[in-house]
């Protein structure tokens, strides 16, 4: 029987606020443990929680960004349930009336664009934080990440692969940081993504059974967890089996989902009104000004791209994989640089050079200025653009303007023509069988001339000049 | 009302991880439902076209601002603590996978 999956994802997003989302505890990651924390975020009985303006400012913010509804009246509820890293035995999160609902997210894959429902986007407090690396069998619980805001973003069942739901996350990871709301840094755990998956016959409107796959530290870990998942669910199947509702961890190492706990009897959360956080009421003139603090988004930004500065769809694809890219190749044009050559540079030299160095754009130690510095440099054929690429490696490294470069190690260009003559001269009366072959007709040889001639010059000869030069004294 | 049943009480014990024998189960149950007798008597008020009540207060969007204070320092934070080794918590050894949020 020919099976289709179905999935959906559940992200959880910290959001960058200053202070956590109910107590004024600082945020800083890595910190000491519990160095962090205060009578409320420990769950002591008498505290009272305060909601974060700035979180639902930012959660509203990807609501809108994610064309969600956003809930004219909403509140906070108790979801509760037993677990160490919760100390006061429920989290304040938002069941039946989330912030924002009903939206959508358009995804690239491959090429196609497919539109990804989502459910809701509701704000919570994150949990403490467990380490199970104490000895003596037990476990050390850190309260620093107790009430850190987080947003938990819940898709509709569309997503159909793996791949479809790597790009979902791939879109959705580019869209929170255009908004600057999270840093999505998996590895920290400021994002952190769970699937929802089961399978069912091609054709068939029923949904079969679900397993929920956590503990993944990647985006493409996510992937190959799907895609394993979903042939482990069809293989069960196939041998006359029945898929278990139930949780299941991911292996990286084995490549394997593991069960982890079983959801028969499902979790009982007696969710309820939070009594301590009055009521959210949201009006117009609120949504309205969230929505025009929202910057240029990622797809409308690309469409830009390519008809402002006629890049091709790949080119502005890349340029605006993330907002500092696009930000720092604006910046380049804006110093002055033509559009192509600027992507050109960016793409092709610029980002070779921070990759091999581990450096992020928004860290380069080439400024977007230098860079068009750079470009002009070439432009007004001071320097060629072989040299260029010198002259760039040599701007990475120490941060200085391209023209201080050139000036400092003499790599100015030679457009001076007496100088390029003598140059050819000498190659010429270097090489008298070469010359004598070229004159018999072996047209292909004019290279190597070329070549010597730069050679001769430390590659800074003009190319153009060179080669007019060449053809002159070898053809009279 | 029918009121609550040993079984409705023993799931309700579960859910708080309470531990109950057959005798303080059964008296929980006489209890509880006695309590509930008593408040029956709200059943009596009309509610018909009354909007339920989520918040006793009729206050409404009570934040603050997004600015760090100082927090406990960490002598501080230990000092209700029954376990801990000066950085962390400790807690019986929690088996993986059962994290939730």
């Amino acid at each position: 029987m020919q099976y289709e999956a179905v999935i959906g994802m559940e992200v959880h997003v910290e959001i960058n606020c200053k202070s956590k989302v109910f107590c004024g505890c600082p945020t800083v990651f890595d910190a000491p443990p519990n160095s962090q924390t205060c009578p409320l975020c420990l769950g002591m009985p008498g505290g009272l929680p305060v909601l974060n303006r700035s979180m639902v400012d930012k959660s509203m913010a990807v609501g809108l960004a994610l064309n969600c509804r956003i809930a004219r009246e909403t509140r906070m509820d108790r979801k509760n349930y037993f677990y160490p890293d919760l100390a006061k035995n429920y989290q304040i999160s938002q069941d039946d009336q989330p912030l924002c609902y009903d939206g959508y997210l358009d995804v690239d894959v491959d090429g196609e664009m497919k539109r990804i429902g989502i459910t809701r986007a509701h704000m919570e407090e994150d949990t403490a934080r467990n380490s199970h690396t104490v000895g003596g069998g037990q476990s050390g619980v850190d309260f620093n990440r107790s009430g850190v805001a987080l947003l938990e973003i819940v898709t509709e069942p569309d997503i159909r692969s793996a791949q479809e739901a790597f790009a979902y996350l791939t879109a959705l990871k580019q869209l929170l940081q255009y908004l600057d709301v999270s840093d999505c840094n998996m590895e920290e755990g400021s994002l952190r993504a769970e699937a929802n998956i089961s399978v069912r016959p091609v054709g068939s409107d029923k949904f079969g059974t679900k397993t929920e796959v956590k503990n993944v530290a990647s985006f493409s870990g996510v992937q190959k967890a799907i895609e394993f998942e979903i042939a482990r669910q069809i293989k069960v199947l196939n041998d006359g089996g029945t898929v278990l509702q139930e949780t299941r961890g991911w292996d990286a190492d084995k490549g394997v989902t593991l069960s982890q706990r079983l959801k028969e009897s499902a979790q009982e959360y007696r969710y309820f009104p939070e009594p301590d956080v009055p009521p959210i009421v949201v009006d117009d003139a609120w949504i309205d000004a969230i929505q025009k603090s929202l910057p240029e988004l990622p797809t409308a930004r690309k469409e830009r791209f390519q008809k402002e500065y006629e890049l091709s769809a790949y080119d502005a694809h890349v340029m605006t994989l993330s907002r500092a890219m696009a930000d720092y190749y604006e910046a380049i044009v804006k110093a002055g640089a033509d559009p192509k050559k600027a992507a050109n540079w960016l793409m092709v030299e610029l980002l070779a050079l921070l990759a091999d160095a581990k450096v992020e754009i928004s860290d380069s130690p080439v400024s977007p200025e230098n860079l068009a510095a750079l470009i002009g440099l070439i432009d007004t054929n001071v320097i060629n653009g072989k040299i260029a690429k010198e002259v760039l490696v040599e701007m990475f490294k120490t941060g200085a303007a391209p023209a201080a470069i050139v000036e400092e190690k003499g790599l100015g260009q030679i457009s001076d023509t007496s100088a390029l003559e003598e140059a050819v001269q000498a190659v010429i009366e270097a090489n008298p069988q070469q010359v004598a072959d070229y004159r018999a007709g072996k047209d292909k040889i004019f290279g190597y001339f070329v070549g010597q001639v730069m050679k001769a010059t430390r590659g800074k000869g003009n190319p153009q000049l060179v080669n007019e030069i060449l053809r002159r004294e070898l053809d009279s | 009302m029918d009121g609550l049943t040993e079984h409705d009480i023993a799931r309700l014990a579960s859910s708080a991880q309470l531990y109950l024998d057959d005798n303080t189960r059964a008296q929980f149950t006489r209890e509880i439902n006695k309590i509930l007798e008593y408040v029956q008597v709200l059943e009596k008020v009309d509610t018909e076209g009354v909007a339920p009540t989520r918040h006793a207060t009729d206050r409404l969007n009570v934040f603050r601002e997004d600015i760090p204070q100082t927090p406990l320092p960490v002598e501080e934070v230990f000092k209700n603590s029954p376990l801990d080794d000066g950085s962390f918590f400790l807690v019986p050894r929690i088996i993986d996978g059962e994290e939730n949020s």
